[in-house]
């Protein structure tokens, strides 16, 4: 009893944490979206605008259509090409109108929800606002006689650069959990590169609107047109990567249909194995083949005769033996795929029990690979918490209590520990 | 930054193992060859020889991007020599872009495929000849790329490249029809409309290349060579993630038709039949695609459904309600899929047209289209693979007009038009892809 009402205080104290953290970030990123929106309208309702402004504002909708989803979260766009040229050529608070425009454009092609899309207006012009207001602060102390033009710029985007990359850290870590360290050297680190290689582009084309005059202004647009093209590729890329984890993920809910439940256990279990090893602050790539095997752990079901993954009464010895070849054949179907291959092992060995009595080989401790162990404990919790033919779904708090009690037994200590600090969020 | 060589290439190895060419073929290359010669004698006066380094940087890199092909995300592969070619046409006098894009291309040529002297000269000539027409062209209407407006530079460029690439177009298709035999028209029109739309997405980059050429050096060319080698990485990457992702696919398409015993093939027939019907009706093409997704996994309910019913439940209520939950069931496991209407189209596709279906009851237009064209789809091939004891043939044709007769009844009868213009036209096509198919028991495309 003393053990679920300690494991009952941690889970509320966790998460109470980690709900309020992602309320105010949320909250936060919504207003200044929201904020940005409505100035937008008054700043071009008392401002007007340019010719000029109205190109940079006609690009924004191309440039922020070509949308790369990182690994292992975040997003790039063309967007801040636009922006880091109209801080050279724009008039002051049109960087902050391309900002909530290349929001608003990329919360429409991702389909999002409007909490969502104030949310990414409020992400994009964050950075804007905060650049634009290094830059005032330069002016009104009186230096901007020391900074020749292209310094002033180079601040501007530096602080730009900061920023963004700062916020995409802060809400990886609050929203996915991942470390804001791992995220600076993975996506945190191709946000960097990439918008400095942005902050160059648009030098370059203010020279060439200053050398050419308004024939600049075509250069510009080829430049977005050609950008787009250039990166094209990688959007390629990363929509062919969402499509593909989608169809194993419909492969592993298919073979689901197989046993007597059904629902979404795989994404379900996947989500939670994610999180888990990312508190354990596991590599990233770690993480992806943790996804992968999570997902398609169940997969050789498929060679297991459907009545006796059905059967609610207890197995007979040769039906347990079938069922338990389960993991070895869904290895065994991973093992010839490119980028599957990978993460076999760790499906071969997900039902390993921390004790050694688990199967099929009967390690034990840490000689069963850590992402085995996360799996178990992923599947063991979705399980417990989800409907069954014989059973109704527990509540979390109570499955929490089934895993404490396995823990060290069937289950790694420290996984089980880590899912109890994420338990809050699922 | 996209070519035709790619199908030049098969073409050529082919021409290699047949070896023995005719004498039209022998005579039309030679034509090529010798117009190409005697417009270097017309505007070789003009070269500016002066400007041998910027030439031979030219003669270098079209050469080296000649020999680095990018995969195409449509397959085959691909090489930036089109945009080299745009620029050195708008820097460079007609003369001077004939010698040097011919040259650069029949050395890359021969590098990559092997040195054939008849097959280089003329590759080397029909580039060379769509280079100085584009260039010749750019002038003549008043392009300057040191004066970049829209009507002064990227009107006449724009026109420029598509010169360029209709002409190389001919060529190949030329090339093509007198290989093979097929009318020059069809392959010719094929082609373009292979290349046009990626033609026209490489202009504005090259359009800018040249600008900076003139405005800034040269030298800024180089800058451009630097990024293919990551764009080739990231459409490597994109292609062996597509790759896994039909094999993906594929191996759940087999597991549905394993629940059938006269199933095999079946999803990928509804899926072909969806798919023509689909195009007939004029549909875009992205929802042209999700009909073939959403008619491949239309019976995806089905996986386990045989062990439900062999679970000993109440035989009535197995064979209704379970057989029918497959919608749902497969419905559900579709919506995975990021884009929704594959799901809608697996739960409605046993929706009929006049309301009586399932699981919804809906009634004409509230069908999704898609779901509306594979009821149609699936009916039919159920049929012709259900069994009958006549040949195939005769079959098909009974089960086309039952199909008819059902229009505005079980189907739309806007989609049984669009059917039987496909079993009129498209049907042998099919029919022969299928026995093809059933052969290598494979259902890949």
């Amino acid at each position: 009893m003393g053990n679920h009402a300690e494991t009952l205080e941690r889970y509320v104290s966790f998460a109470g944490r980690d709900a309020l953290s992602r309320y105010l970030l949320s909250g936060f990123l919504a207003f200044l979206g929201a904020c940005a929106l409505i100035g937008t309208v008054i700043a071009t309702g008392l401002k007007g605008i340019t010719a000029l402004d109205l190109l940079l504002l006609g690009l924004t909708i191309p440039a922020a259509w070509l949308r790369v989803r990182l690994e292992p979260t975040g997003v790039i766009t063309l967007a801040p090409v636009v922006v880091l040229v109209s801080f050279l050529l724009g008039t002051t608070y049109v960087p902050l109108i391309v900002a909530t425009l290349a929001g608003t454009v990329g919360t429409v092609l991702a389909r999002q929800r409007s909490i969502e899309g104030l949310q990414s207006i409020g992400e994009e012009t964050l950075s804007v606002a905060l650049s634009i207001a290094v830059a005032m602060g330069v002016h009104a102390i009186g230096l901007q006689h020391i900074l020749s033009w292209d310094m002033e710029f180079g601040l501007k985007a530096l602080v730009y650069i900061v920023g963004r990359v700062t916020i995409a850290a802060l809400r990886a870590g609050v929203m996915e959990d991942v470390e804001p360290k791992s995220f600076l050297l993975t996506a945190g680190r191709s946000m960097a590169v990439n918008l400095a290689f942005f902050s160059l582009v648009a030098l370059g084309l203010a020279y060439l609107t200053q050398r050419l005059g308004s024939a600049g202004y075509l250069t510009l647009a080829l430049v977005t047109v050609a950008m787009i093209e250039a990166y094209h590729p990688y959007k390629l890329l990363s929509d062919q990567r969402e499509v593909l984890f989608a169809s194993l993920t419909m492969i592993a809910h298919a073979v689901d249909l197989k046993d007597a439940y059904t629902g979404k256990h795989a994404r379900e279990a996947s989500e939670i194995a994610v999180r888990i090893a990312r508190t354990l602050r596991l590599p990233e790539a770690e993480v992806r083949k943790i996804r992968f095997a999570a997902t398609l752990h169940d997969i050789g079901k498929i060679g297991v005769n459907g009545k006796i993954i059905r059967k609610p009464a207890s197995l007979d010895p040769g039906e347990m033996a079938e069922m338990r070849r389960h993991p070895v054949i869904g290895a065994g179907i991973m093992e010839p795929i490119e980028l599957l291959a990978e993460a076999a092992e760790i499906v071969r060995h997900h039902h390993e029990h921390y004790d050694g009595s688990g199967y099929p080989d009967g390690l034990g401790g840490d000689g069963i690979p850590i992402g085995s162990r996360i799996v178990l404990v992923a599947d063991a919790f979705n399980a417990i918490t989800t409907d069954r033919p014989y059973r109704k779904a527990r509540t979390k708090i109570e499955a929490l209590r089934i895993l404490r009690e396995q823990s060290g037994k069937q289950f790694d200590p420290k996984i089980v520990a880590a899912l109890e600090s994420v338990a809050a969020v699922l | 930054m996209r070519i035709e060589e790619g199908s030049c290439g098969s073409v050529f190895s082919f021409v290699l193992t047949t070896q023995r060419l005719s004498r039209g073929f022998q005579i039309y290359v030679f034509a090529v060859v010798l117009a190409a010669s005697g417009l270097v004698l017309l505007l070789g006066a003009q070269v500016r020889w002066a400007a041998w380094p910027e030439l031979l940087m030219f003669l270098a890199l079209i050469t080296l991007a000649s020999m680095f092909p990018i995969p195409d995300p449509r397959g085959g592969y691909l090489t930036s020599t089109p945009t080299l070619m745009y620029v050195l046409f708008s820097v460079h006098d007609p003369g001077s872009a004939l010698l040097v894009a011919g040259s650069a291309y029949a050395i890359g040529h021969a590098i990559s495929w092997g040195w054939v002297p008849w097959r280089t000269l003329w590759n080397g000539a029909q580039m060379g000849i769509s280079v100085a027409l584009a260039s010749l062209v750019f002038r003549a209407f008043g392009g300057s790329p040191s004066n970049p407006g829209i009507i002064t530079f990227l009107v006449p460029f724009t026109l420029g490249s598509l010169v360029h690439q209709l002409s190389n177009n001919i060529f190949v298709s030329s090339f093509y029809s007198r290989l093979r035999g097929t009318p020059l028209i069809v392959s010719w029109l094929a082609d373009i409309r292979d290349f046009l739309l990626s033609n026209l997405l490489s202009v504005p980059a090259a359009a800018l290349l040249s600008i900076l050429y003139v405005s800034v050096h040269p030298a800024t060319l180089l800058l451009y060579l630097a990024s293919l080698p990551v764009q080739r990485w990231a459409l490597e990457l994109y292609l062996q993630h597509r790759r896994i992702y039909d094999q993906a696919i594929n191996s759940l398409v087999l597991a549905i038709d394993a629940n059938f015993p006269q199933g095999a093939g079946h999803s990928r027939r509804v899926a072909d039949l969806a798919t023509s019907i689909a195009r007939r009706m004029g549909l875009p093409d992205p929802e042209v695609q999700e009909i073939e997704l959403g008619a491949l996994l239309h019976d995806v309910g089905m996986i386990g459904l045989v062990e439900i019913v062999d679970s000993g439940m109440p035989p009535e209520l197995a064979a209704v309600e379970t057989l029918r939950s497959h919608v749902t069931l497969g419905a559900e496991v579709a919506y995975e899929f990021p884009r929704r209407g594959i799901g809608d189209i697996v739960l409605c596709h046993h929706e009929r047209f006049d309301g009586t279906g399932y699981p919804r009851r809906l009634k004409g237009g509230r069908i999704p289209v898609g779901a509306r064209i594979v009821a149609v789809a699936e009916a039919f091939d159920s049929m012709i693979s259900g069994g009958f004891p006549f040949s195939e043939r005769v079959a098909a044709f009974e089960a086309s007009e039952s199909v008819r007769r059902q229009a505005g009844l079980a189907f739309d009868p806007e989609v049984v038009k669009a059917f039987s213009t496909v079993m009129e036209s498209d049907w042998e096509i099919m029919q022969k892809r299928w026995n093809a198919m059933s052969v290598s028991q494979d259902v890949t495309r």
